[in-house]
């Protein structure tokens, strides 16, 4: 009766909710009887196929599996799981159970997908799964060979591995050697950007907006005929952003690394996201969602730019699921019994003709569109959406020899230079909060309501705020945008407190009523 | 002893008693040679004579001269200094240019407080009313009052129970700065409750009268002091009036001063302002926001500029200027670059900056003030003049 006893083994493994990494077991059991594989656990189909990639890798690599019940458990059991970095968990947790490898080391976590001829291959999630070891760095923790390089960003401590065969090794005590081979160093300089700031010289309305979007990260309108560098001006702006730090670094790339596999570039880059969406982009796509949640476009802008060329052609409803994440800073999607929090910090920068000819602006007299159309192309972007954006930016054609001047040789590029005062006055900004207690932020991200004491608003200048407000008739959340902005033309003038002349200048950055709307 | 004082104490005592009148006094100097009322003064005996005045005038003078004042007028200058009451007459300088080329002004004016509060370049908007108002009437006042003042306006008003407290209240408490015109000599308060508006506004503000020091309130003159209120005023607010409403009086001197009358509109069954809603259909303007007064303001502000412009501005001295030394710009001189431009046609901030020289920030700067002054607007993106001519 001895046989009859179950032989067992666990192992654990790491698995992505969301963005969250989790911890999981997987434990195997061996009984006698008829021949059988079973997976349990709530797994979906992904988990249910792993079975025969575990089976043809465990063979391929010479081992025999059991001709038994095969019972596998994947713990918690009450969660929905998916994916197919359960593969080597699976596998390892058979070997050990069937005793065809002897566990040398304590604990094991372990996790990454297995080809038929049982070479671990990388999935994506990499980077949650690895910020979720911290709390595990007591066990021997194998990932797959890929995973390194993130490994090494984070400073986390794994053993790589190329095949099941090399996974056996390192559980059974033994080293393995891949040789030297560089991880990727996070670059220190950005490259210069492909569009210099100079192009715009002969625009100083526009040249304005732009460096101050950039120096508060305030959300920004590019308003202008079809052919005036809308798209252009937002490459520009890109090009102006100071560097990732290694903080919004690592949170991009959790978001990055949940959706694909990162390459080597990937990681090292330290540029800010650009993510030119298309006006087709359907609500779970932008915000993000699907069936088992994976963060949208306004996650993957995270410390960038979210950049929607023809805003009014986007669907409405779309467009208004921007206004919490705008707002909030994060997005909350829902699915399968559990809440996903996506981060979404973001800059939107939207751009859009003022009427279905482009004309009005520009050329009114060779505008072929009646006021009604003009009212309903600009109707389509809705009210509450254009509240939230702090900076309205006129565009005028660029003008030919500005294009020309960037393209000679003698051309020194003016971007650079910019990125570093964005870059000081964002340690302006930074250096501000922290005196005030708050987390560090810029100022267009800033969700506190006490603006007037932590911009150093004196009684006065809150007052002309107020009044000014009122005349334009501001919601309370465009007069809160304004004073943003006020601090952050502050800011740039290197003043310590908000003066009424930087509330003027605010001022003329707000929509007017532009084209028939009124 | 203040000799300026001094004098024109004594003409206003000469009006007073009816000995001479405002303008006698003016011809008399003139005609002698005389250039100030200090001169006038010192040498006064030599004109109270049947060569300048009637019999029952030197009757007047002789009585005049056997009263108390005459024989202490030098202890009374000095009560009225003491008093901090400070004088401005016809023949003065200071005297405000827009009053001399109204009828019927005081020859002499006395004031305490902030004289400043009366220059040409400042704007006052006077609101008066009822001494009654309404739970309405109160609430319109004082948001008025202090929207107003808000805006760097002078709240002028007449210190009387009612709506006028309330206006200098609403404007004191944002911090603004008020006239009030008074109907008795400075040295007395009235009414008596607002012992301590009144000791504020001599602080903060300005007090006015034409009556000498000494005068107690003459409910007869009450009517008459209103073409002062009218007359420094730039334009006349009624929140509150009834029917026989002594605030009326303000309102058509107004008209005949060439100020423009704002009243508030209420409901038509209203008693307490039954005189609002005549002075409407008589074509009074509407308020029903303090921006259309600001609004009416900002055009008056725009054409005393423009006057001045067309005096001092030269397009060609200012290039030069732009070219050489764009900082030492003032903003004012900006102004007066950017209506020229936009005066000829509307143009967008890139265009003006082309255009002009000028450095972004100080056009931006400017158009915004002027934006929000309404004085330029934006359409289609471009600057347009709100203001035609």
């Amino acid at each position: 009766m001895t046989n009859i006893s179950p032989k067992n083994a666990s192992v654990k493994t790491l698995y992505l909710q969301g963005l969250e990494g989790m911890v999981a077991e997987v434990e195997a059991s061996i009984f006698p009887g008829l021949p059988s594989f079973e997976v349990v656990g709530l797994g979906d189909s992904s988990i249910r196929e792993a079975k025969e990639r575990v089976r043809a890798s465990i063979r391929s690599c010479g081992f025999t599996f059991p001709n038994q019940r095969l019972l596998v458990n994947i713990s918690p059991a009450y969660l929905h799981k998916s994916g197919s970095s359960f593969d080597l968990a699976i596998a390892m947790a058979i070997l050990l159970a069937t005793g065809q490898v002897q566990k040398q080391v304590k604990d094991i976590v372990i996790y990454g997908e297995l080809s038929l001829t049982g070479e671990v291959r990388p999935v994506p999630g990499s980077v949650s799964r690895l910020l979720c070891l911290e709390t595990e760095n007591q066990n021997t923790c194998i990932v797959p060979r890929k995973d390194m390089d993130e490994a090494f960003l984070l400073g986390a401590k794994v053993r790589g591995v190329e095949t099941l065969m090399e996974a056996i090794s390192v559980v059974s005590g033994k080293s393995i050697d891949h040789g030297e081979e560089p991880f990727p160093e996070v670059d220190e300089e950005l490259s210069e950007p492909s569009i210099d700031i100079s192009t715009l010289r002969g625009q100083p309305a526009a040249l304005r907006a732009i460096t101050l979007a950039a120096s508060g990260f305030h959300n920004m309108l590019l308003v202008g005929s079809p052919g005036t560098g809308k798209s252009l001006s937002a490459r520009i702006l890109q090009g102006i952003l100071p560097p990732l730090t290694k903080e919004e670094k690592i949170d991009l790339l959790r978001v990055e690394s949940s959706l694909s596999v990162l390459s080597k570039e990937s990681i090292a880059s330290r540029e800010r996201p650009f993510r030119y969406v298309h006006h087709t982009c359907t609500p779970s796509a932008m915000v993000g969602g699907g069936r088992n949640a994976v963060p949208g476009e306004i996650s993957r802008a995270l410390n960038g730019i979210l950049f929607l060329d023809e805003l009014p052609e986007f669907s409405p409803q779309v467009l208004d699921l921007l206004r919490v994440p705008i707002e909030t800073g994060e997005m909350k999607v829902s699915r399968n019994n559990c809440t996903n929090v996506f981060p979404a910090r973001f800059m939107l920068v939207g751009a859009m003709n003022p009427c279905r000819c482009g004309k009005c602006l520009e050329a009114p007299a060779e505008c072929t569109c009646s006021p009604s159309m003009i009212a309903s192309y600009q109707g389509k972007v809705s009210g509450a959406l254009l509240d939230r954006m702090d900076i309205f930016c006129p565009l005028n054609h660029i003008s030919e020899d500005s294009l020309l001047e960037t393209m000679k040789g003698d051309y020194s590029p003016e971007s650079p230079d910019w990125r570093k005062k964005v870059d000081e006055v964002w340690d302006r900004q930074y250096e501000r909060c922290k005196k005030a207690g708050i987390p560090p932020v810029r100022n267009g991200e800033c969700r506190e309501s006490n603006l007037g004491e932590l911009f150093r608003l004196g009684q006065k200048e809150m007052e002309y705020a107020a009044m000014v407000a009122h005349q334009m008739q501001l919601s309370v959340r465009g007069l809160q945008r304004m004073v943003r902005l006020s601090r952050t033309i502050a800011d740039m003038d290197g003043d310590r407190d908000v003066k009424t002349e930087h509330i003027v200048e605010a001022v003329s950055f707000r929509l007017p009523n532009w084209g028939e709307k009124k | 002893m203040d000799t300026k004082l001094a004098s024109d104490l004594f003409c206003s005592l000469l009006m007073a008693n009816h000995i001479m009148s405002g303008t006698q006094i003016i011809s008399t100097i003139s005609k002698a040679g005389l250039e100030t009322v200090e001169s006038f003064w010192r040498a006064h005996e030599d004109y109270m004579n049947a060569d300048h005045l009637s019999s029952d005038q030197i009757d007047r003078f002789d009585k005049f001269r056997k009263s108390e004042v005459y024989a202490k007028f030098e202890t009374y200058v000095d009560y009225c200094s003491n008093h901090q009451i400070r004088s401005v007459d016809r023949l003065d300088p200071a005297y405000p240019g827009y009053m001399q080329n109204l009828t019927n002004m005081p020859f002499v004016l006395f004031y305490k407080g902030d004289f400043s509060l009366l220059g040409e370049k400042k704007s006052r908007v006077c609101i008066v009313g009822t001494r009654r108002p309404s739970a309405y009437g109160r609430r319109v006042t004082r948001e008025f009052s202090e929207k107003l003042s808000r805006h760097d306006l002078v709240i002028v008003s007449g210190l009387a129970r009612g709506v006028d407290t309330l206006a200098h209240e609403g404007c004191l408490s944002a911090g603004g700065k008020t006239i009030a015109v008074m109907p008795c000599g400075l040295d007395r308060i009235y009414p008596k409750e607002n012992r301590d508006l009144f000791d504020r506004i001599s602080k903060e503000g300005l007090l006015l009268s034409e009556l000498f020091p000494g005068q107690d309130p003459l409910r007869t003159y009450f009517p008459a002091r209103n073409r002062i209120l009218s007359a420094i005023s730039d334009c006349v607010l009624i929140t509150e009036a009834g029917k026989n409403s002594g605030t009326l009086h303000t309102a058509s001197f107004a008209a005949a001063q060439g100020r423009e009358v704002f009243a508030i509109p209420s409901i038509i069954y209203s008693e307490t302002a039954e005189g609002n809603l005549s002075l409407l259909r008589d074509g009074a303007s509407v308020a029903i926001e303090p921006e259309d007064l600001l609004a009416y303001l900002a055009k008056v502000v725009f054409f005393r500029e423009l006057e001045e412009i067309k005096d001092v501005y030269d397009r060609k001295v200012m290039e030069r200027k732009i070219k050489e030394a764009p900082e030492s710009i003032t903003s004012e001189e900006i102004r007066r670059i950017l209506i020229d431009y936009l005066s000829s046609c509307e143009l967008s901030v890139d265009e003006i900056v082309r255009e002009s020289g000028l450095p972004y920030r100080s056009v931006i700067k400017e158009l915004g003030k002027m934006e929000l002054e309404g004085s330029v607007t934006r359409e289609r993106q471009k600057y347009v003049l709100t203001i035609r001519f």
